[in-house]
């Protein structure tokens, strides 16, 4: 893993603003400027941030994952497969190109020309029938398309699909962030404190001692080589976040992080909601009302 | 058998998806607005020469499918953790396949039937993929970010 990580912190990081995170596609021109979701400026702030930059982040850290690390050999991802990449009208393409290098060296740059790792990007020409592109041409006269609202997981060695809306299972449940946990039919298999559970589980299985006081939080934290190398990639969340990120977010405990050292790592700039959200445990309490 | 190829890999997951249930799939609105979404799956593929009778004799494994294009805003965050941040297809089709490894592990300690693609090992107490298993993403449209700065180069 540290081989990964030896050309990481050369790349350079061009910020869109004095404190780091870029907001949806505002700088993406800036090597290595981290974005966060969603592309539309227009949209509520979110935290998440952009999937190549999670990929990239995969293809050193794993797939696995904080929590799995600890009982788990790192899983790396070897391919990367890319769809939905048709030619765009004739004119765009610069002379001397063609689309597909286009794409692909777009695509290396962004999800792992950055890091180390993966065998490379291949570009898939089958058409996926809920791509945007697809659905375009298949209802040209019925105006533009939307995106769906719906969200779906499914892993068919764990059964049947789960539909996920507004971040709960079962659709239409979601309720303000409080401090009762959700019903079990609303709660996502995938949620925080589901994975948690399922982490303790395995634990016990194998006979290993279980602290049922810990925070999800702390059981990540446990995980200290995992730890230090996603420091190496994204800092430490240790400054606060920008004045403008600041007015966006409904609280002040946010951190934007950065490197320790000289160097910069080459995610700097991750604004992390950090323990408030991860101060629970695995009975759903939050930790001091659980004490 | 052919060794696995990348048109495969998305073959197998793109079957998987097509035999779910309507429910949870893009449709088509009341007012004729048409939805599309994004498709992302974590695929394991075996070695040529271990096609395994615990997956039937194919060598690639669709082993997770997520979709979508949505996150929770800022304001919206839980703190028990009991709602999913982040739900771009990428991010659930990684959380699935951190469920199901965790699965897997789990049937394998306990001595249940498994599908063979991951081992114990008594010595260190870890668990690992078996060797020669390769990990796939397939993404059905430039991830976020990339897309857009392709098209307003």
């Amino acid at each position: 893993m540290a081989e990964a990580f030896r050309s990481a912190p050369e790349i350079g990081l061009a910020r869109g603003d004095d404190t780091g995170a870029v907001r949806g596609r505002n700088g993406y021109e800036n090597y290595g400027a981290i974005r966060t979701k969603p592309g539309r400026t227009d949209s509520p702030p979110s935290i998440s941030f952009s999937c190549s930059d999670k990929i990239a982040s995969w293809s050193v850290l794993g797939l696995q994952g904080a929590l799995l690390s600890q009982l788990f050999e790192p899983v790396y991802l070897d391919h990367i497969l890319v769809g939905g990449v048709e030619e765009p009208p004739a004119g765009v393409i610069p002379a001397g190109s063609t689309w597909e290098n286009m794409v692909t060296a777009e695509a290396e740059r962004a999800l792992w020309g950055r890091l180390d790792g993966v065998k490379g990007v291949k570009l898939t020409t089958t058409a996926f029938p809920f791509s945007k592109t697809t659905v375009l041409a298949s209802h040209h006269e019925s105006g533009a398309p939307s995106t769906s609202t719906v969200s779906l997981s499914f892993v068919p060695g764990l059964g049947k699909a789960e539909v996920i809306i507004n971040g709960c299972a079962q659709g239409s449940g979601w309720k303000a962030p409080g401090h009762t946990l959700l019903k079990d039919k609303m709660r996502s298999r995938l949620s925080k404190i589901e994975m948690m559970r399922a982490f303790l589980g395995l634990k016990q299985v194998i006979a290993q001692q279980v602290d049922d006081s810990a925070t999800y939080f702390e059981l990540k934290h446990q995980a200290e080589a995992y730890q230090l190398a996603k420091e190496a990639i994204r800092g430490i969340p240790s400054e606060p976040v920008s004045l403008a990120w600041a007015a966006m977010l409904p609280h002040k405990e946010f951190n934007t992080t950065t490197g320790r050292g000289e160097s910069e790592p080459p995610f700097a700039g991750w604004i992390v909601g950090g323990q408030r959200y991860e101060s629970f445990t695995c009975a759903g309490f939050l930790k001091d009302e659980g004490r | 058998m052919a060794s696995v190829t990348a048109e495969s890999v998305v073959e197998a997951t793109l079957k998987s998806y097509a035999a779910l249930p309507k429910h949870g799939k893009p449709s088509v609105r009341d007012n004729g607005v048409p939805e599309w979404t994004i498709l992302a799956s974590i695929s394991l593929t075996l070695p040529d020469a271990c096609s395994s009778t615990a997956t039937n004799g194919t060598q690639v494994v669709p082993i997770s499918i997520g979709t979508g294009v949505k996150v929770l805003p800022a304001a919206r965050l839980p703190p028990l953790g009991d709602t999913v941040h982040d739900c771009h297809a990428e991010v659930l089709a990684r959380r699935g396949f951190v469920r199901w490894l965790l699965d897997q592990a789990t049937r394998v300690a306990r001595g249940e039937e498994h599908a063979g693609l991951v081992l114990w090992d008594a010595e260190t107490k870890r668990f690992s993929l078996a060797p020669g298993v390769q990990a796939w993403l397939y993404v059905s449209a430039l991830p976020v970010g990339v897309a857009q700065h392709v098209l307003s180069c």
